[in-house]
């Protein structure tokens, strides 16, 4: 796997928008300010997921994550109060900050450390790098603009190898929602219900 | 102007890259620069649920880490249908829609995970009046 | 139509579920619950008439009128695997110690005999549901009733149909079940609860042999598919009379399953006490079907029975005395049911015998006769009981014939046919079943046997003119007797019940004239071979005893035959004068003669003291059998108990000052070590999340760095490198 021309190029860029915006989601002051982050950087992995031929996904996760999550997100921040950290009236961070970003520094270059003799091998040597344009298969290589049958054989993997998964995490939804709406009502409501 | 530029550098980038082959192919981004991105996307993520006090962002920062590991997932699932062929000739059948189903099961987990997550915040900032994590400490002996 | 014979129990089902569940939640009127009781009835009738076309004009002949499996058509819905339960070991027989595997398919076996019972179950169940829309008329448990019926359907098919012991076993239960519920129909009835509890308590008897013998065969063969058994079965020798090995063993199990189920002696209690329950269920559970269910099991595993002649002595001999115990009592039963409830007892009692006596043929034809003519009688009683109010002492009847002619001309037939009037259905099949048994080759003593035989058909003769006479004849009792009972002066006048009710015996009147016509014996038929009945099941019989009475017989007539034949007959008309002169021209004579005869007449009408020898000398036994079992734990175990409870109390002291001063030194020790300890570990558990989730974050790098740690110098030196 390898891009090419415009597509390296668009990589880069979106990779480097993706990191930017999580590291603002982590160190925005206001809530507001990190979801929105949040939804650059989520909509940016679904760019990515286009990159990489998965339009399906990438439609789910703007539909459920934008699209939902998201709405879920903006909601909530709005039902709680955050003034107090938005004003500094309040520590950002916890004492903890610290030992954290070091032990996440040491997760990064430790993960770099295990990829790194692997690099070479994913990369194909450059005489086959020339033939890599006419490589078989309908999705293998197509130009941008092509929409492969990416969706149609998720779908199909969807309901026939993973039907059960499918029908359990329907029902996980389902529990989930009434979870939330149990946890959510205030006690006024539970009255008017019971 | 700004459309310009665009189409200016839409036009030229090729060229550039054309005469810049044998170096730039060293930078052609393959499976191994998806995977870094995707981790250092799971590093950002876990710093946010380590350092920052506010619950809501920790979450988001959970969602940060769980779209690393989709990303991840899709990344691998493009490699192996490339790849496929190759696999095959070593006797290697592979599945390469694992991973997009694999992740959409992610989505609705981490969808399910939200709601319930958020309602729990809900609750908790109605009877705490307080969203942040190290006022909460009812596990502590 | 073969494809189709998995909907066949289905849709029984289907009825049953839809009117339980739903006719009380819908309000379901009672015509839309008939239609759908009925209707899934018939549909199942037609999709058996449909199998049994393909099966005679196809299947039979192309595969060697071998069963079909429903498994040869593949998964579900055909057949399924139900019981999954792996391999075992076979522990009895040839092949003890060799593996079988115990996974029990959910599949129908059609053969020349389920197709028969088949036939019967759906045939007269179909037109009992008819009858029941017009008995239980404004019930209000009518769509339970039903219900109900359907459900027994369903069982009863699956008993006849299921192509394994398990299935069998399933619907073998079920009926039971079935018959609970429908006996204690009458949920505020007290006699009709313990009449159930009685029928469900006396089959569990009978059920656990069958059980036993389920787990012996498929100990010894390590299969329970019929098919595979009758092939397999052929390896054992042929137990001699007085012998008793493994196959009687097996055969003694299944023997008793079936004397429960088909209500013979000594577990046939349960049978008349049944009568408690609507008419409708007398008879399709405890006339045609569910009763006779013992006797298809026995002719269906006649494969066991046939390689122990000591056990097809033993079944020969409790059929024949049930039939005459049986016939004794219904002489002086005064309850119209209950008349035919022995009637059914003794009839089910020659239908062993014919099985014990080598004519499986005869018992399976005499089951169809009887599910006839034995249906008819019982839904003729129901119409009286129906046009009486529910009266069901035939003391106070007497003169219906001229109030209920359809019903009169109905039962009738079904009393000349039960009788054994020549040209009626019962005349073939009980003729055939005596003549078997004066003839077989078995054991010896078949005309002993026969004799028995012979005089309890005139017995039969006898008590059913009795009962017809009492009913339908004479004077009209029911105005005098009726209104010094119950206070009211209402007079009781009888009426002919409607045709939904009367249509059914019509049919079932036609049925009982022709039902014998497709097995007339070859000594009647003038030399031509019209016996179809018997060549139709031919291939399901096992063919054991070469010189049995099946096969050596069948193929020319004895002059004997004929003989037997018109003695036969003459002793049904015997006892037809008989009951006529007793009970129509001179009714004085009955009382005379019970006089007379007093000793013989008590012992009749209390049933041979049998129920009270189980109810009261039982259960009186059972009493003192815990008396002395209580004193022996007064006097022994009590002491015991007292003497270990001193010895435990002076232990109690001993081990309590151990307890105080070194026990709980230890204890207290370890608590004081653990608090002093966790003033350490303490301040590690602060409460606080995200310092779980940084050690958590630690490990997670611990893991990595064991992982990489061997690349590390390898990467470094590629910085360098390049």
């Amino acid at each position: 796997m390898q891009l090419h021309g415009l597509e390296a190029l668009l990589f880069y860029v979106l990779a480097i928008m993706t990191l930017f915006m999580a590291v603002f989601v982590v160190t925005a002051r206001v809530t507001i300010h990190s979801a929105l982050f949040l939804i650059g950087t989520l909509v940016n992995v679904a760019l990515l997921f286009i990159l990489l031929r998965a339009e399906f996904v990438a439609g789910v996760q703007i539909l459920v994550y934008v699209g939902g999550v998201m709405v879920l997100f903006l909601f909530v921040i709005m039902l709680v109060q955050t003034r107090a950290e938005e004003e500094a009236r309040v520590a950002l961070y916890t004492g903890q900050t610290w030992p954290a970003v070091v032990i996440a520094l040491l997760l990064a270059v430790s993960f770099y450390f295990a990829m790194n003799p692997a690099q070479a091998a994913f990369r194909p040597p450059d005489s086959a790098s020339a033939v890599t344009a006419v490589e078989s298969g309908e999705r293998s290589n197509a130009g941008a603009g092509y929409i492969s049958k990416d969706t149609q054989e998720v779908g199909e993997q969807l309901y026939r190898q993973a039907a059960l998964p499918f029908e359990v995490a329907s029902l996980l939804l389902l529990v989930a929602m009434v979870g939330a709406v149990l946890l959510a009502r205030g006690t006024k409501q539970q009255k008017y219900y019971e | 102007m700004f459309s310009l530029a665009i189409s200016a550098l839409a036009y030229l980038t090729p060229l550039l890259l054309q005469a810049q082959q044998p170096f730039l192919k060293r930078f052609e981004p393959t499976l191994i620069n998806f995977l870094m991105l995707s981790f250092l996307l799971f590093v950002v993520g876990v710093a946010g649920v380590l350092s920052r006090r506010n619950i809501i962002v920790i979450f988001m920062s959970i969602e940060l880490i769980l779209n690393a590991v989709n990303l991840n997932l899709i990344a691998f699932s493009r490699y192996l249908e490339i790849n496929k062929d190759a696999l095959a000739a070593k006797g290697l059948a592979v599945n390469s829609l694992s991973g997009p189903v694999f992740t959409i099961f992610i989505i609705v987990v981490a969808a399910a995970e939200a709601a319930v997550g958020l309602g729990i915040v809900i609750a908790m900032f109605r009877n705490k009046e307080t969203v942040a994590i190290d006022e909460i400490d009812l596990l502590k002996w | 139509m073969l494809k189709l014979v998995w909907l066949i129990p289905v849709l029984p089902l289907l009825g049953f579920l839809i009117n339980f569940l739903l006719g009380r939640k819908l309000r379901l009127s009672e015509r839309a619950v008939s239609l759908i009781g009925c209707g899934v009835i018939l549909a199942s009738l037609l999709l058996t008439l449909g199998a049994f076309y393909e099966y005679a004009t196809d299947y039979a002949r192309k595969h060697d009128d071998k069963p079909y499996i429903t498994s040869e058509d593949g998964g579900f819905p055909h057949s399924f695997t139900w019981l999954p339960g792996g391999a075992a070991h076979k522990t009895h027989g040839n092949e003890a110690g060799g593996l079988a595997s115990f996974n029990i398919e959910w599949s129908y076996q059609i053969d020349q005999l389920t197709l028969v019972m088949m036939f019967i179950v759906t045939f007269v169940g179909f037109w009992i549901h008819v009858f029941a829309v017009g008995y239980m008329r404004g019930d209000p448990g009518f769509y339970r009733f039903f219900s109900y019926l359907n459900l027994f359907m369903f069982m009863m098919l699956l008993l006849v149909m299921g192509s394994n012991f398990m299935i069998m076993f399933v619907g073998w239960e079920g009926v039971g079940l079935c018959s609970y519920l429908l006996i204690g129909y009458y949920i505020n009835k007290r006699e009709a609860g313990d009449a159930a509890k009685k029928a469900f308590v006396v089959n569990r008897i009978g059920d656990f042999g069958f059980a036993l013998a389920i787990m012996g065969v498929f100990a010894t063969f390590g299969t329970l598919q019929f098919k595979d058994l009758a092939s397999l079965s052929a390896a054992y020798p042929v137990e001699h009379l007085w012998q008793f090995g493994l196959m009687s063993w097996l055969a003694l199990g299944l023997f008793v399953g079936a004397t429960g189920k088909s209500a013979q002696i000594p577990l046939y209690i349960w049978l008349p006490d049944a009568m408690a329950g609507p008419t409708p269920v007398s008879a399709l559970i405890h006339a045609a079907t569910m009763v006779t269910a013992g006797v298809f099991m026995v002719v269906r595993t006649n494969f066991i029975f046939q390689r122990s002649v000591t056990m097809m002595m033993i079944v020969a001999l409790i059929g024949l005395l049930t039939a005459f115990v049986a016939a004794t009592i219904g002489i002086t039963q005064t309850d119209i049911k209950k008349v035919l409830a022995y009637s059914t007892v003794s009839q089910l009692g020659f239908m062993f015998l014919a099985a014990g006596v080598g004519a499986f043929v005869a018992a399976i034809f005499h089951v169809f006769t009887h599910a006839f003519f034995k249906a008819l009688l019982f839904l003729g009683s129901g119409s009286v009981i129906h046009g009486m109010h529910h009266e069901q002492e035939m003391p106070k009847m007497g003169g219906l014939a001229k109030y209920m002619p359809k019903t009169y001309r109905a039962m009738w037939i079904g009393w000349l046919a039960i009788c054994g009037i020549p040209f009626f259905a019962g005349f073939f099949s009980k003729d055939e079943i005596l003549w078997k048994t004066f003839s077989t080759g078995v054991f010896g003593g078949g005309k002993l046997l026969w004799f028995i035989g012979f005089i309890t058909a005139g017995i039969t003769a006898f008590y059913m003119t009795r009962l017809m006479s009492m009913t339908f004849k004479g004077e009209e009792r029911f105005r005098k007797t009726h209104h010094d009972e119950h206070g009211h002066h209402a007079p009781v006048e009888p009426h002919e019940s409607p045709t939904i009710m009367t249509l059914p015996l019509q049919v079932l009147a036609v049925g009982s004239i022709l039902a014998g016509l497709i097995g007339i014996p070859l000594a009647l038929s003038f030399g031509k071979d019209i016996n179809f009945f018997e060549h139709w099941l031919d291939p399901v019989i096992v063919n054991v005893h070469e010189a049995g009475a099946g096969h050596a017989a069948a193929h020319h007539v004895e002059p004997i035959e004929y003989a037997l034949m018109i003695l036969s007959v003459g002793i049904a008309v015997l006892g037809i004068y008989l009951g006529k002169l007793f009970y129509e021209r001179r009714t004085d004579l009955a009382d005379i003669w019970a006089a007379k005869l007093r000793p013989l007449y008590t012992l009749s009408f209390n049933k041979w003291y049998l129920d009270h020898l189980l109810d009261e000398k039982g259960v009186e036994a059972g009493k003192a059998v815990n008396n002395a079992m209580w004193r022996v734990d007064a006097a022994v175990v009590d002491g015991g108990v007292n003497g270990a409870g001193w010895l435990t109390r002076f232990w109690a002291k001993l081990s309590g000052l151990w307890d105080k001063w070194v026990i709980d030194l230890a204890v207290n020790a370890t608590g004081w070590i653990a608090r002093a300890g966790s003033i350490v570990l303490r301040t590690f558990q602060t409460g606080f999340w995200q310092n779980y989730v940084l050690v958590f974050a630690l490990g997670l790098f611990v893991i990595l760095l064991i992982y990489i740690f061997p690349s590390i110098p390898a990467t470094i030196r590629s910085f360098r490198g390049n």
